[in-house]
C-alpha cells in the first residue's frame, strides 16, 4: 500500500522555466528508489511535488493507489529528510521527534505513556536516546541528521522522502550513514525516495535509480544496469568514476574512425554502422606492454589499489584503469613502467554503442 | 456509508473527502473575523455620536455566530449569521442617509454588505452544501482539491490586499490633507477636502519670509554640527572597539549601551541647567553638543559593527608593507568605510534634524528655534497658521522622507543590530 | 525739549523736564516747577492718554504722613523747596498716594519717576495742574525711557568648570593608567582612539545625570540659578504626596502597554501579511513607512489639525466630538495618533525576523501535518521571540518617554486639575511642565530620577522575567 507513482508529471513555473518535462515513473511498494542527477535535473521540484510542497502543473501521482495530486502536504502522511535537517531550534530533541504527533487531534493523538514508547522506540533504534534534552544547536552533524531521520520515521509512514541527507555530512560520517540508512529501510520496509547528486549515493542505496537530465527521465532501472548497459551516453558518463571513455566517430563495416583514430570494434560491435559514439570504461581498457593501439602516456595516478593512465590516442584523450591483481603488475609498475608509450585494446565485451 | 465499498478504495475515499476544506470556509472564516474586528471601532464611533448601535451590535452578533457556526459547520446557522451581517450593514445604510452619511458609514456598509451577501451567496452553491453535509463524491472531492490550489492563492491575494489596502489608507490620509491645507487659502484647519481653490500663497509666504529661512540654518548648522562631532568621535572609537581589546573595553561598551538606555528626562533637567550655567542656552554649540552625545552610543555600534566586518588580513598586509596604524586606518579602512559612514551620517543628521524636546527647552528665543520647534510654534492655542504651517511642513518633510525610503534598509539593519544585541 | 505755556486765566506757569535715562528700566524721570501756586490742588500725570498717576498739593505741613524710602511705591517721587536744589522723598497715605506739601511764596518741585515709560517708541505724556476746582494749567511732549535692562548677574560658572575639568583630567588620567597597564601589547592603540568619545560621554552624559541626581536634593529654581541648597528629601517627598500623582502614574502605564501592545500586534500582523506573495510588496512596505520616515513633530500636528472638532476626523466619521475636552476622548486620541506613528518600526524589524525563519522549517511542518494556525503557534512565533522581546522592551522605554505626541497634541491636557498633571500628561510631560514652565528644577530633577528608578527596575524585571521563560520553555 506504499506504491508511488507520477504519471504525466508536468511542472511549468510562472516564468516559463520548465522544471520536469513529462515525468512517468513507479515506484514498488518498499523499494529504495533514488533520483539522481546533476544540479537543476528537475529531481528535487520532483520530490517536492510528491511531498505536496510543490504544485503540480499537468500529472497525477498517486500514494497506495490514492491520488494525491492537490492534496495539502499535511494530508499526504508522509516522511521528509530535509538537507538542512530543518529541526525547530526551540524544541529540544525530544519534542522535535513528537511535534507531528502531539499536534494531532485529541481523537487521533497517542497518550502520553504511548508516545514515550514511540519516542524510546525510534530513538534508540537511531542510537539518539541519551540526547533526548538536548537542543539541535548543541548537536553534532550527524547527531541532528539522525534526528530529522527520527522525526520522519516515527509517525511510522509508508513512504520517506529524503532530499540530499547527507550531502552536510563529512566524507567518513557519510559513508557510515549510507550503511545505516540502507539498513533501516531494509528492517522497517517503507518505500524511500531519495534525491541525490552523487552516483556513488544512488549506486551503493538505490534498489532501482532514476537518472534525470534537465527535467527527463533518462533511465529508471536497478543501478548496475545502468552501470553495464547505460540508455545513452548522458548516463554512461554520469555513473562510474573515472567516467566512461566516449569517442564520437563513425562505423563502417567493423572500423570505427574519428578523427586521428581508427580500430576495428569488437566482434558484438561489428554490425554498427554510422555515426554514433563508441564508449568504454576505464576498466575494461586492456594494457598491453605490447601488440595493441599505441597511445601517448600524459599521467598516471597511482592510487596503491589502482593506477588511472592518462592517455592519448590519435588527438583523443582516454583514461583506462589498471588494477593491481598480479605480482607481474606490481612489479612492472614498480620499475617505473610505462615510460612513454603504452598499448591499450578497446576489444571487451562491455563496450558500447550509441547509435546518433 | 464507505465501510460497505472495496477495501482497496478506502483509502482513496478518506483522503480526498477527508482532508478537502473549499478555500470558501476559510474566506468566511476571514470574512467573519474582520466583522468583529470592524465592529469595535464602529462602536466607539456609535457612543460618540450618541447613537446607531443597533446596527452595529447586529453586525456584531453576526461575525460572532459565523465563527462559531464555521466551527460546528451547520449551514443554517452560517446563513442567518451572514444574513445578519447584510441587514447590519443594510440598517446602518439606511441610519446614515437619515441623519448625515459620513465616509465610515459608507465604508462599513459596503463591507458589511459585500461580506454578508458574499456568505450568502457562497452558502448557496450546491457544492458548498454538499460539503457541508459530508455528502460529497470523491471526484467532487478531488475537482475541489484541485479548485483550491488554483483559487485559494488568489483569493488569499484579495484579500491580504485589501487589507493593506486599508493601512495605506490610514497612512496616507493625514498626508493628503495637509498638502490640501498647503495648497488652500486661509490658515484654518478645515475638514473639507477640494482642490477647486488650489493656491501657492502659503509658499510664497514661507519662502519669503524670514521664519524658513533663519529656522532653517539654525537646524542646518546643528543638524551638521551634530554630524561632524559625532562622527568625529564615532569612528576612531568604532574602529577602536572593533579591532583591538584594550582593558576596560568591555566596561566601556556597556557604558555606550546604558546610556542608550537613559530616558531624555534624566538629563534634560541637569543640561538645561549646566548650559545656562555655561551661556550655552539659545546657542547652536549647546544643541550640537547635547546631541552628538544621544546619538554617540547609535553611531559607535553602527561603525563598529561595520569595521567587524572588514577583514583583519586588510591590515596585516597593510602592516607588512610598512604602514603605520594610523596612516593603515586612514589610508585604508577609512575610504573602504564610506558607504557606512554615509549612512551612519545620515542617521545623525536626520536624528538631529527632528529632535524637538531639547531644542525647545534649550533655545526659546524665536531667532534661535530649530525648525522643529520654530514649525510648531505656528500652531498655538491663540492663533494657528495652518496654511503656513502646512506649506512649511511639505517643504521641511520631503527631503527627510525621500532620504529615509532610500536608505530604509541600512537604517533598520543599523538600528536592529545595534540595539537587540544588547 | 520747548516749553510750552498755555493761556490761562490765572498765570501759572508750569515748567516740564524730562530726563529718560536716570531713572533706571523703563522709567522716565519727570521734573515740575509750579510757579505762584496756591492752596491745594492736584498734579497729574497722563501717559498714553491714560491716567497715570497724580500728587495731590497741600498747603501746609506734612503731619505724620510717611516718607516712604526709594523703591517702595511704584513710582518714587521728590518735592523742593528751592528749585530742584534739594529733593526730599514724597509724602504718602497709607493708600500710597503722594502728598506733596508746601507752604506759600515757594517754588514747588515736583519730581516723579513714572514707570511703565515704553523703550521703543515714545509716549504721549500729559502733566496737567489743578487747583480744587478745575484744571489750571497743562503740559504735552512724549517722552521715551532708554535705559536698558540690568539683567541678573549670570550665575556662577565657576563650579560647573570646576566640575567639568577635573572629570576630564580624571578620565584621561584613567585612560592613562589603561594605556600603562596594556603596555606590553598591541591593544593599547585603542585607547587613544577611544579616549575622545568616552570623554564625551562622560562628560556629556554620566556628569548630566549625576548632576541631576544631586540637584533632585536642592531646591533649585529657574529664577535662583547659582542659590541653590541642599533641602534633604523634601523633593521627594512632594513627588510621592502629590495630588495627581498615581493619576498620572496610571495614564502612563496606561498609554504605554496599550501602545506597545498594537505597535506588537498590528506591526506582527503587517509584517505576516507583506511575507505572503503579494504583488507590489515594496510599493505598500515604502507607503507603510511613512509615518516613520515624517518627522514625528510634523505629523503629530497634522494629526492635531485633523482632529479639530471641525477637522477631518469629524467629518470622515460622521461625528461632533471634541477631542481635546474631554479626558477619555483626549486620552484615546494620543494613543491613536501614537499607534499611527509607532507600528511601521515595529513592522520592519518583525518582518526581519520573520524572513529569517528558515523557510523549510515551515515546510518540515507542514509535511508532518501540522495546521497553519498550529504552524504559526507553535513554529513561527516562538522563533520570534528572541527578536520581538527585545523590541518590546525597547518600545516601552520609548512609549514612556514620548514627549512630542502628547506635549505637541494635548499639552498634557484638558487641564481639569489645578496644579497638577493634565487629562493626557505622561510623567515626562508632568516634569517638563514641573521644570520649564513653573521653573521648579530641583523638584523636577528628583521627578526624573524617580521616573529612571522605575524604568530601570521595570527593565530589570522584564529582563528577567522573559530569561526565566525562555529558560522554562
Amino acid at each position: 500500500m506504499s506504491e508511488v507513482s507520477f504519471e504525466g508529471i508536468r511542472k511549468v513555473y510562472d516564468d516559463g522555466t520548465v522544471a520536469v518535462k513529462g515525468l512517468d515513473l513507479t515506484i514498488k511498494d518498499g523499494e529504495f528508489l533514488v533520483l539522481v542527477g546533476p544540479s537543476g535535473c528537475g529531481k528535487s521540484t520532483t520530490l517536492r511535488m510528491l511531498a505536496g510542497l510543490e504544485d503540480l502543473s499537468e500529472g497525477s501521482i498517486k500514494i497506495g493507489g490514492a491520488t494525491v495530486d492537490h492534496l495539502p502536504a499535511r494530508a499526504r502522511g508522509l516522511g521528509m529528510v530535509f538537507q538542512s535537517y530543518a529541526l525547530y531550534p526551540h524544541m529540544s530533541v525530544q519534542d522535535n521527534l513528537t511535534f507531528g504527533l502531539r499536534m494531532l487531534a485529541k481523537t487521533e493523538r497517542p497518550n502520553p505513556q504511548e508516545m514515550k514508547r514511540m519516542v524510546q522506540e525510534t530513538a534508540s533504534m537511531l542510537g539518539i536516546d541519551d540526547i533526548l534534552e538536548k537542543r539541535p544547536r548543541d548537536l553534532s552533524g550527524g547527531q541532528r541528521q539522525r534526528v530529522a531521520l527520527g522525526r520522519a520515521l516515527i509517525r511510522k509512514p509508508k513512504v520517506i522522502l529524503m532530499d540530499e541527507p547527507l550531502s552536510n555530512l563529512d566524507a567518513k560520517l557519510r559513508n557510515q550513514m549510507r550503511v545505516e540508512l540502507r539498513r533501516l529501510h531494509d528492517e522497517l520496509g517503507f518505500t524511500t525516495v531519495y534525491v541525490t547528486h552523487d552516483q556513488v549515493e544512488a549506486m551503493t542505496l538505490a534498489d532501482r535509480i532514476a537518472v534525470m537530465k534537465d527535467g527527463e527521465l533518462q533511465q529508471h532501472c536497478p543501478p548496475l544496469e545502468a552501470y553495464h548497459q547505460p540508455a545513452n551516453t548522458f548516463v554512461a558518463s554520469f555513473l562510474g568514476t573515472p567516467a566512461m571513455n566516449l569517442i564520437e566517430g563513425q562505423a563502417e563495416g567493423g572500423i570505427f574512425t574519428s578523427n586521428g583514430l581508427s580500430f576495428s570494434l569488437p566482434d558484438h560491435l561489428s554490425d554498427c554502422t554510422g555515426k554514433g559514439t563508441f564508449g568504454i570504461r576505464p576498466e575494461s581498457v586492456k594494457v598491453l606492454k605490447s601488440n595493441g593501439m599505441e597511445a601517448e602516456l600524459r599521467g598516471v595516478e597511482r592510487l596503491g589499489s589502482e593506477s588511472v593512465y592518462h592517455l592519448n590516442i590519435g588527438g583523443i584523450d582516454i583514461k583506462a584503469l589498471w588494477h593491481r591483481p598480479s605480482e607481474e603488475a606490481w612489479d612492472a609498475e614498480k620499475g617505473g613502467w610505462p615510460e612513454e608509450n603504452i598499448f591499450i585494446s578497446f576489444n571487451d565485451p562491455s563496450a558500447l554503442w550509441f547509435g546518433a | 456509508m464507505s465501510e460497505d465499498l472495496a477495501s482497496s478504495e478506502l483509502p482513496q475515499m478518506d483522503l480526498a473527502r477527508r482532508w478537502y476544506i473549499p478555500y470558501e470556509m476559510e474566506l468566511m472564516r476571514r470574512g467573519a473575523i474582520l466583522v468583529i474586528l470592524i465592529c469595535l471601532p464602529m462602536f466607539w464611533i456609535a457612543s460618540l455620536r450618541g447613537d446607531g448601535w443597533q446596527s452595529i451590535a447586529m453586525g456584531l452578533a453576526g461575525g460572532l455566530l459565523a465563527v462559531w457556526a464555521l466551527q460546528q459547520k451547520n449551514r443554517d446557522i452560517m446563513l442567518v449569521s451572514s444574513a445578519l451581517i447584510l441587514l447590519s450593514g443594510l440598517m446602518q445604510a439606511f441610519f446614515a442617509l437619515e441623519v448625515k452619511v459620513a465616509a465610515i458609514d459608507v465604508w462599513y456598509s459596503t463591507i458589511t454588505v459585500a461580506l454578508g451577501g458574499g456568505g450568502l451567496w457562497v452558502l448557496s452553491s450546491p457544492h458548498m452544501s454538499r460539503w457541508l453535509s459530508s455528502r460529497l463524491e470523491l471526484e467532487e472531492a478531488e475537482r475541489g482539491l484541485a479548485r483550491n490550489n488554483k483559487l485559494s492563492p488568489r483569493w488569499k491575494a484579495a484579500t491580504t490586499h485589501a487589507i493593506l489596502l486599508h493601512f495605506v489608507v490610514i497612512v496616507l490620509v493625514p498626508v493628503i490633507w495637509i498638502i490640501d491645507v498647503a495648497f488652500s487659502p486661509g490658515q484654518s484647519a478645515s475638514g473639507e477636502l477640494g482642490l477647486s481653490d488650489w493656491t501657492i500663497t502659503h509658499f510664497d509666504a514661507v519662502l519669503s519670509g524670514s521664519d524658513f529661512w533663519t529656522w532653517g540654518l539654525n537646524s542646518v548648522i546643528v543638524s551638521v554640527g551634530t554630524t561632524i562631532v559625532g562622527l568625529m568621535l564615532a569612528i576612531p572609537a568604532g574602529y577602536a572597539f572593533s579591532r583591538y581589546k584594550f582593558s576596560g573595553h568591555g566596561i566601556m561598551m556597556f557604558s555606550l549601551l546604558l546610556v542608550q538606555m537613559f530616558p531624555g528626562i534624566i538629563i534634560l533637567v541637569p543640561y538645561f541647567m549646566v548650559m545656562k550655567t555655561l551661556g550655552l542656552l539659545n546657542t547652536s554649540l549647546g544643541l550640537i553638543l547635547a546631541y552628538s552625545v544621544t546619538a554617540l552610543p547609535f553611531c559607535v555600534w553602527m561603525l563598529k559593527g561595520w569595521f567587524d566586518t572588514i577583514p583583519r588580513e586588510l591590515e596585516e598586509a597593510a602592516a607588512l608593507d610598512g604602514c603605520t596604524t594610523f596612516s593603515t586606518f586612514w589610508r585604508i579602512i577609512l575610504p573602504l568605510s564610506l558607504p557606512a559612514i554615509a549612512v551612519t551620517a545620515l542617521f545623525s543628521f536626520l536624528a538631529a534634524w527632528n529632535e524637538f524636546l531639547l531644542a525647545l527647552v534649550f533655545n526659546t528665543d524665536s531667532s534661535m528655534y530649530t525648525l522643529p520647534v520654530g514649525l510648531a510654534s505656528y500652531i498655538s492655542e491663540s492663533s494657528a497658521r495652518w496654511g503656513d504651517f502646512a506649506a512649511m511642513s511639505l517643504i521641511v518633510s520631503l527631503p527627510v522622507v525621500l532620504l529615509f525610503i532610500f536608505f530604509q534598509k541600512s537604517l533598520i539593519q543599523g538600528l536592529s543590530s545595534g540595539s537587540v544585541k544588547g | 525739549m520747548a516749553v510750552f505755556l498755555l493761556p490761562v486765566v490765572s498765570a501759572q506757569s508750569l515748567d516740564v523736564q524730562s530726563d529718560s535715562s536716570a531713572a533706571g528700566f523703563k522709567r522716565v524721570r519727570v521734573s515740575v516747577e509750579i510757579d505762584s501756586f496756591s492752596g491745594n490742588g492736584s498734579l497729574e500725570f497722563h501717559v498714553r492718554e491714560t491716567f497715570h498717576s497724580a500728587v495731590i498739593i497741600i498747603q501746609g505741613q506734612a503731619g505724620e504722613m510717611s516718607q516712604p524710602l526709594v523703591g517702595e511705591w511704584y513710582d518714587d517721587c521728590w518735592t523742593s523747596n528751592n528749585s530742584g536744589l534739594n529733593w526730599t522723598g514724597i509724602h504718602r497715605d497709607e493708600n500710597g498716594q503722594a502728598h506733596a506739601f508746601y507752604s506759600s511764596s515757594q517754588t514747588l518741585s515736583i519730581r516723579c519717576d513714572l514707570t511703565g515709560i515704553s523703550q521703543s517708541k515714545e509716549d504721549n505724556l500729559s502733566v496737567r495742574l489743578f487747583d480744587e476746582n478745575r484744571e489750571l494749567d497743562r503740559f504735552d511732549s512724549s517722552i521715551i525711557a532708554l535705559t536698558a535692562d540690568i539683567l541678573p548677574p549670570p550665575p556662577d560658572s565657576r563650579p560647573v568648570i570646576f566640575a567639568i575639568g577635573s572629570i576630564a583630567l580624571t578620565i584621561i588620567a584613567l585612560f592613562g593608567y589603561l594605556r600603562w597597564k596594556d603596555r606590553k601589547s598591541m591593544n593599547r592603540h585603542g585607547l587613544a582612539f577611544v579616549l575622545p568619545a568616552f570623554l564625551a560621554l562622560v562628560l556629556l552624559s554620566f556628569y548630566p545625570v549625576a548632576y541631576g541626581m544631586v540637584l533632585s536634593f536642592t531646591d533649585a529654581h529657574e529664577e535662583s540659578i547659582g542659590d541653590e541648597e541642599f533641602n534633604g528629601l523634601e523633593n521627594y517627598l512632594d513627588v510621592f504626596t502629590s495630588g495627581g500623582f498615581f493619576r498620572v502614574l496610571f495614564f502612563t502605564l496606561v498609554w504605554t502597554f496599550t501602545n506597545v501592545i498594537f505597535h506588537v500586534g498590528i506591526g506582527g500582523a503587517l509584517a505576516m501579511l507583506l511575507q505572503q506573495k503579494v504583488r507590489g510588496k515594496l510599493a505598500y512596505r515604502t507607503l507603510l513607512l511613512l509615518p516613520w520616515a515624517i518627522p514625528s513633530y510634523i505629523s503629530v500636528l497634522v494629526w492635531k489639525g485633523m482632529f479639530h472638532p471641525e477637522g477631518l476626523v469629524n467629518v470622515l466619521l460622521g461625528t461632533e466630538t471634541d477631542f481635546f475636552s474631554g479626558v477619555t476622548e483626549a486620552q484615546t486620541m494620543v494613543i491613536l495618533v501614537n499607534i499611527w506613528l509607532g507600528v511601521p518600526f515595529m513592522m520592519m524589524s518583525i518582518s526581519g525576523a520573520l524572513q529569517s525563519i528558515p523557510e523549510d522549517l515551515h515546510e518540515a511542518a507542514k509535511v508532518e501535518g501540522v495546521s497553519d494556525w498550529a504552524r504559526l503557534r507553535h513554529i513561527t512565533i516562538p522563533l520570534l521571540k528572541p527578536t520581538v522581546v527585545p523590541l518590546a522592551l525597547m518600545g516601552f522605554i520609548w512609549t514612556f518617554n514620548m514627549f512630542n505626541v502628547i506635549f505637541l497634541l494635548t499639552n498634557g491636557g484638558p487641564q481639569l486639575w489645578f496644579g497638577e498633571p493634565g487629562g493626557t500628561d505622561i510623567l515626562i510631560t508632568y516634569v517638563y511642565d514641573v521644570a520649564f514652565v513653573k521653573g521648579e528644577l530641583g523638584l523636577a530633577a528628583a521627578w526624573s530620577v524617580v521616573i529612571f528608578i522605575m524604568l530601570m527596575a521595570f527593565s530589570w524585571a522584564y529582563t528577567k522575567g522573559s530569561k526565566a521563560t525562555e529558560a522554562a520553555v
